[in-house]
């Protein structure tokens, strides 16, 4: 999910830039009013202990290898807003020093990476976690908010590149959705089994274990509700509605001929609309495929965590307790 | 000679390189020799060896080519390998100029232009401490997977992701205690929230 430069167009160069610096400038003032001189050391280290993280692969099928991306990892540890500034320094090293991305995407990137893992990632974790409760139930959500982390990024990634290259957004969201759904469960897996290594050497470092969670519960209830069903009805009915919405796309070509006028919005349309007239039959199945892995992924990592929390609850004897009542810190 | 250059003059140079070569249509092709052009002369000046540059742009190349190919398959041929050539230019150009700048300035001497540039300060400060720490974290993984190689005779595919998820959570327990340790460390030699910098302002 590491766009590199010159592939996206500059207007989406630009938007994306200006959502991600607000992103970052408001990550950096929670962060301060948090952790005041903290702040430096404490994030550089933990940005660089993510930056090797991020080195580690693991073998994916139909890939050579994915790779950890741990903005829910961190999240869960530092809190949402940390961890955003923490993954905007370490793209930014990544773009800077090892040319991994590029610069003028180093905002799109950031929303992939940074917003979806983070933010996003932790506004569905925070509501899970409340709801399984435990230390299994922590391990659970994170498992089950890594994927759709992960899920997020690679759908906020298409998105930006329809928008952005001429790409049509139906084969490329499939090609996206295939990969990401295996590097997903990758990043799932890990993540909930480091947490669980957490919890049972240093589960103090946890976020929101010891000091005022609770904070954005009502907020995130409803973002991850709407995530959620925006989520399942993209995967599940963008291969039936790509039919349809061939129609839609000759209806639209139809109205712009007659009238002439409306064809900028008819060409963004079009972008975002798969097209019809693809030179390769195979590309339409990219597209079926990407939406099947899709919600496979989604049904493995709700199984995934669902094992999970069991086989941890049946030995939680072994971790330590922890109150779902915050203690006064 | 380049490597001497004022650090914000070669960032704010980079900068407007790059996106004048996003932003070049294919129509206005020549301005494309140009702009390679121009790198290349800088890369050239500056006597640092061509294998490290090529090395470095063909590491990129299998991604890029993947991405580009998707416009010729998902159009044909014709109308494709436009916007797949466009692509793969623009991308090796900027990416050389960035080569070139990060090549020519050591890392520190381009966080205090940054920091003059107007970057927030906490940002600067933050992004050195990682790049202090990146390499030290990098080596503590490296000595967990060869102690691991030392011990793990059968590996299989579960164990192999239940020990990088062992790693991982390790690596981070451990960076965060390290930044404890750092924090009291520098706490103690007058740490107030700013990092003293070079020359003393």
């Amino acid at each position: 999910m590491h766009i590199q430069d010159a592939v996206l167009n500059v207007t989406t160069c630009a938007g994306t830039a200006v959502l991600a610096a607000g992103a970052v400038a408001y990550s950096m003032h929670r962060v301060r009013r948090e952790f005041a001189d903290r702040t430096a050391p404490l994030m550089g280290v933990v940005a660089a202990c993510v930056f090797a993280a991020q080195m580690l692969n693991f073998p994916i099928p139909l890939a050579t290898s994915g790779h950890l991306l741990g903005g829910v990892l961190a999240a869960v540890m530092l809190g949402p807003w940390s961890s955003a500034l923490v993954l905007a320094v370490v793209l930014t090293v990544q773009c800077v020093l090892f040319q991994d991305g590029g610069v003028t995407t180093l905002g799109a990137n950031f929303l992939n990476v940074g917003v979806a893992g983070s933010l996003v990632g932790y506004a569905i974790f925070d509501p899970l976690r409340r709801w399984f409760g435990g230390a299994a139930g922590t391990v659970a959500a994170a498992v089950v908010a890594a994927w759709f982390s992960v899920a997020l990024g690679a759908m906020a990634c298409s998105i930006e590149l329809a928008l952005g290259s001429d790409l049509p957004l139906g084969p490329t969201l499939g090609a996206m959705l295939l990969f990401h759904t295996m590097i997903g469960i990758g990043e799932a897996l890990i993540t909930g089994l480091a947490i669980s290594v957490v919890l049972r050497t240093r589960p103090d470092l946890i976020y929101g274990q010891s000091h005022r969670a609770g904070a954005i519960a009502k907020t995130a209830q409803v973002v991850i509700a709407g995530l959620a069903v925006a989520f399942v009805l993209a995967v599940f009915l963008s291969p039936l509605a790509s039919e349809q919405l061939d129609g839609l796309e000759r209806v639209l070509t139809d109205a712009s001929a007659e009238s002439g006028e409306s064809s900028a919005v008819y060409a963004t349309l079009r972008k975002l609309i798969p097209m019809s007239d693809y030179s390769m039959p195979g590309i339409r199945n990219l597209q079926v495929a990407g939406s099947a892995a899709g919600a496979a992924g989604t049904l493995i990592v709700f199984l995934a965590a669902f094992v999970l929390a069991r086989s941890l609850r049946a030995k939680s004897a072994s971790l330590p307790a922890i109150s779902p009542t915050p203690h006064a810190s | 000679m380049v490597h001497r250059l004022d650090a914000r003059v070669k960032i704010l140079f980079a900068l407007v390189l790059v996106a004048a070569t996003v932003a070049t249509p294919w129509s206005a092709w020549p301005l494309f020799l140009w702009e390679a052009g121009v790198v290349l002369c800088f890369y050239a000046v500056s006597g640092l060896p061509w294998r490290y540059l090529f090395v470095r742009l063909i590491a990129t190349l299998p991604f890029l080519l993947m991405l580009a190919s998707a416009f010729p398959l998902s159009r044909g041929f014709d109308a494709g390998w436009r916007p797949a050539a466009q692509l793969l230019v623009r991308s090796l150009v900027s990416l050389a100029t960035m080569i070139t700048l990060v090549a020519t300035t050591p890392f520190q001497r381009l966080l205090t232009a940054l920091e003059r540039l107007g970057v927030p300060q906490i940002f600067i400060s933050i992004l050195a401490f990682m790049y202090r720490y990146m390499f030290v974290l990098a080596d503590e993984l490296d000595k967990m997977r060869r102690a691991k190689l030392a011990r793990t005779f059968y590996p299989s595919v579960w164990r192999e992701v239940g020990l990088m998820a062992t790693f991982v959570g390790m690596l981070f327990v451990r960076a965060f205690e390290r930044a404890e340790r750092v924090y009291a460390a520098m706490c103690a030699r007058g740490w107030t929230g700013k990092m003293p910098s070079e020359d003393g302002r």
